[in-house]
This record gives structure tokens, sequence and C-alpha cells, in this order.
């Protein structure tokens, strides 16, 4: 079956960023496809390059750029709910004049169409978050 | 399942301000009505205050986003409900809504009781809840 997910908020403050994960890597290893995970809201946060937990936590934004290394997963941030919050990509951040960037390079930076096309596509759409 | 023809349906069930989850479900909303597939919205619980008139969300501070409801009629989403135990249970009525006017001038917005709308929503195909 082919999953379209959603990431509706941050990571640490809440346990749907976790629970995605450890959906999308379940489903992967059970035969199944990972279409796209789109993150919205707060979820932008998922996708930050500065991450630095304390080394007895897990690291989130780690869990899923290994997710894209080991299976291409494609991991898509909202381009605007990540401007309003300050996430930027290299592109964004050169385009209004930014001095940093802070979206790790595994994930791409897109429009919420992105989201909607997967769920056009997919069999299943699945939202993480309250 | 994997068509190119989808039934959505958004489920906008929070306040309208105190948090941003209405306000980029809207952006969802617009991006995905270009999609050209079949769309219909429901407000429900604290929902159903996004669509109250005489909004003074400046004293907030805030953007008057509700304003942009008015735009789903131009994407032809004209299957806009209201539970009806949501604006009972808040002492509103369909005088305190706005009317989002078709092409004909006519309100899109129903005002329907929770059995019918989970009837409705048993034969969409994407349910998403902002």
């Amino acid at each position: 079956m082919k999953f379209n997910i959603l990431v509706s908020e941050g990571p640490y403050t809440h346990q749907a960023s976790d629970t995605a994960f450890e959906f999308a890597k379940a489903a992967i290893e059970a035969g199944h496809e990972i279409l796209r995970i789109f993150f919205y809201h707060d979820g932008v946060y998922n996708s930050t390059s500065l991450m630095t937990p304390p080394v007895d936590d897990r690291n989130v934004v780690k869990r899923w750029t290994d997710l894209a290394d080991e299976h291409g997963t494609d991991l898509v941030v909202c381009v605007a709910a990540g401007q309003r919050r300050g996430m930027l990509n290299a592109a964004e951040s050169k385009r209004h004049g930014k001095s940093a960037e802070n979206v790790d390079d595994r994930f791409r930076v897109a429009g919420v169409g992105q989201f909607v096309e997967g769920a056009i596509i997919a069999d299943r759409t699945i939202v993480f978050g309250d | 399942m994997s068509s190119n023809s989808k039934q959505f349906m958004y489920v906008c069930r929070r306040p309208p301000y105190g948090t941003i989850y209405a306000q980029e479900a809207l952006d969802l909303m617009l991006t995905g009505a270009a999609f050209d597939q079949q769309v219909s919205v429901a407000f429900i619980d604290d929902g159903v205050y996004q669509l109250t008139r005489d909004q003074k969300p400046s004293i907030l501070k805030m953007k008057h986003f509700t304003r942009a409801f008015a735009a789903l009629r131009d994407f032809d989403v004209e299957q806009v409900f209201v539970e009806n135990e949501s604006l009972q249970q808040r002492a509103l009525n369909v005088d305190d809504l706005i009317s989002i006017p078709n092409e004909d001038g006519d309100n899109t917005v129903q005002i329907v009781d929770s059995e019918w709308l989970s009837k409705w929503m048993e034969q969409r195909d994407v349910i998403l809840q902002f």
C-alpha cells in the first residue's frame, strides 16, 4: 500500500513526529511504500539541521534523515509554514536575504500542494498530530 | 483507491484564533481546491467560530484570515457544512455566521446535524482534520 503522511507537530514537545517515524519505518519494513512525508504547522521544525539533543535522548531529525538516506524517503517541508517560523534552506535563505540556513538538505522545501498531490496519488493519507 | 479523482473533506474543529491551525488549514484548503478534486468542508465543535460574523482580530494584532473563506466558492467548493449541535451548544445560530454565496447568490453554508455529517464522512476518500 502507498502511504502519504502529514506531520503537524514539532519535535520533542509532541509525540506526533516519533509516532509518524515509527509508523513509516514499520510500513517500509512490511513492504509498503511511503510516498511522501509532509511537514506542516510546527512540524516544519522536524527539519532543522541544528538539532542538538542530549546524547542519551533520541535525535528526531537524524531519524528522519537516516530514513531518507536508507530508503530515499521523500521528506517535504512546507515552504510557507517554514518561512513563517524561520525554517529556510539555502535557496530560500538567499532569496530572502538572510544570513543563515537551517533546513537539512535531505528535506525538500515545497508548497502544500505537494501534500494534496500525495493524498490524491496515495492509497491512504495519515495525519500525525492533535 | 489510487484513482485521480478523490472526495476530500476538511473538518475544522478549532477556534479561529488562539492557535494557528485554522489559519494554516485554510491555506491548505485553498491550495487543495485548485487540484480539481471534489471538496467539502465541515465546521464542528469550536470550529464553528471560524465562520462567525463581525470578527475583530485586529484587537489581537491578528490577520482577519477567515475573510478568505469566501474564496472557496471561486474553486467550486460548494459544500460547506456547519454542525447544528455544535452551534446549539454555543448558543449560536445561522444568523451569527457569514454566508458564502455561490455564483447564483445562494448561500453555500448548510446547517446539518451530526448524524447526517457522520454519514457524509463515511463516503469521503480523504478526511483531514484541523
